[in-house]
């Protein structure tokens, strides 16, 4: 795995992982700014770290990259984290027939956002690397050094927290 | 509880083997409140999943400049393939020749060329930004630049750039601030003709606004006009 610098061979390692630290950074950082900025950040430190990064999973590692560093700009500014709005949005809706679906879709996109930032910790952290980033629960086990069973018990917890919260704001779906 | 919590935690990660998974699909028929925990997580599972996204691929292109800009560190540097004095003495030659050059064309200060890596930089962020909109009611001129995101440093042979992106009626712009001062491209139009202080340039369909001053310069680009950036160069104060 180690390149000496070789930029294309970092970029063909990690750039197919953008998608997951992207989502892990708007759940991270305080607006769509920032979360691009914690994203180049990540490629930044990975890149710098790269030579050394040997066999482990490139995701997961980039993952840890991210969440580092993104706990650490947290706590520099002392604030909670929470969830950004989708960007592409707006976008969305210009080109699309059924704009009315669309804006619905992201009203309750905001509204799970909220509700996510009220859960406990581990329990928004688990429940956004393993349902939001896509990673398995043996990953974000890896990346937040516990075991296996306390990921999933604490994704349970976050799936079942997040429910709850939502359908007191009565958006559930129907349940058979 | 946490016996069935912990049941239903191994059951929805596929942990239980044939026997015990048979044993909670019957458990579940009787115990409501291990039911409504399972409709509880799908639930959660699918409103937490209505927040993937795609990365944008303005950002991917950005992340993709800054990694290709960046100096490589020890842990990274590549081993030498040609000799280090042999390099040494290309350089020089380069170095000299270009600075001979330079001088009898401009007649300013010598910079070293390698510089302009550091303008290649500024410019290829201020492509990464977004086409400039049509402006809208609540978007006047008057509002003044307005900051996006946090500054990112980066270093580009050797030069330790600040790069700041600023909203700038009509459009976007990067703003790069360094200690050194910017070199001067051959094609670039000296705003004061005594010196190497303050030129613009385009790069294709970007404009370039540098201000070199003695303890600090500041590079601006973005697909606005001379003027916008010209504006966004004194609402900064510079």
């Amino acid at each position: 795995m180690s390149v000496g610098g070789d930029h294309r061979q970092f970029l063909e390692a990690t750039l197919p992982h953008a998608d997951v630290i992207y989502n892990l950074a708007c759940h991270l950082a305080a607006d769509r700014w920032q979360a691009e900025d914690l994203v180049q950040e990540t490629y930044l430190h990975a890149y710098a770290a790269f030579a050394s990064h040997r066999g482990a999973c490139t995701r997961s590692w980039l993952v840890a990259i991210c969440l580092n560093l993104g706990r650490s700009e947290v706590r520099r500014l002392g604030r909670r984290p929470r969830e950004i709005l989708d960007p592409n949005v707006g976008l969305d809706m210009a080109g699309s027939e059924n704009v009315g679906d669309l804006a619905l879709a992201s009203v309750e996109r905001r509204a799970v956002a909220r509700a996510i930032a009220r859960l406990p910790l581990e329990q928004r952290l688990s429940l956004a690397l393993v349902d939001i980033c896509g990673l398995t629960a043996r990953e974000a086990a890896e990346v937040m050094g516990c075991p296996r069973g306390t990921v999933l018990a604490r994704v349970h917890r976050g799936r079942r927290g997040l429910a709850q919260l939502l359908e007191h704001e009565g958006m559930s779906r129907e349940r058979p | 509880m946490r016996d069935h919590e912990a049941r239903l935690v191994s059951f929805l990660a596929r942990d239980l083997d044939m026997s015990q998974r048979e044993a909670f699909d019957i458990h579940l028929l009787s115990c409501d409140a291990c039911w409504r925990a399972l409709e509880e997580d799908r639930e959660g599972r699918h409103l937490a999943g209505t927040l993937r996204r795609t990365v944008l691929p303005a950002l991917v292109d950005r992340v993709r400049l800054v990694v290709e800009l960046a100096e490589p560190t020890e842990a990274t540097r590549p081993l030498p393939r040609v000799s280090a004095r042999l390099v040494g003495a290309l350089f020089a030659t380069t170095f000299v020749a270009g600075g001979l050059l330079f001088l009898s064309i401009l007649g300013t200060p010598v910079v070293p060329a390698q510089r302009f890596a550091a303008i290649d930089a500024v410019v290829g962020m201020a492509k990464t930004l977004p086409s400039p909109v049509k402006p809208s009611a609540d978007s006047a001129p008057s509002e003044g630049p307005r900051q996006l995101g946090a500054p990112v440093t980066m270093t580009t042979q050797g030069q330790v750039l600040r790069l700041t992106r600023y909203q700038a009626w009509p459009t976007d712009a990067v703003a790069a601030v360094s200690s050194t001062p910017f070199a001067v491209p051959l094609d670039a139009t000296m705003l004061h003709q005594s010196n190497a202080m303050a030129w613009n340039a385009a790069n294709g369909n970007i404009h370039i606004l540098c201000l070199n001053g003695t303890r600090s310069s500041v590079l601006l680009a973005g697909r606005g006009s001379n003027e916008t950036l010209m504006r966004l160069a004194m609402a900064l104060g510079y």
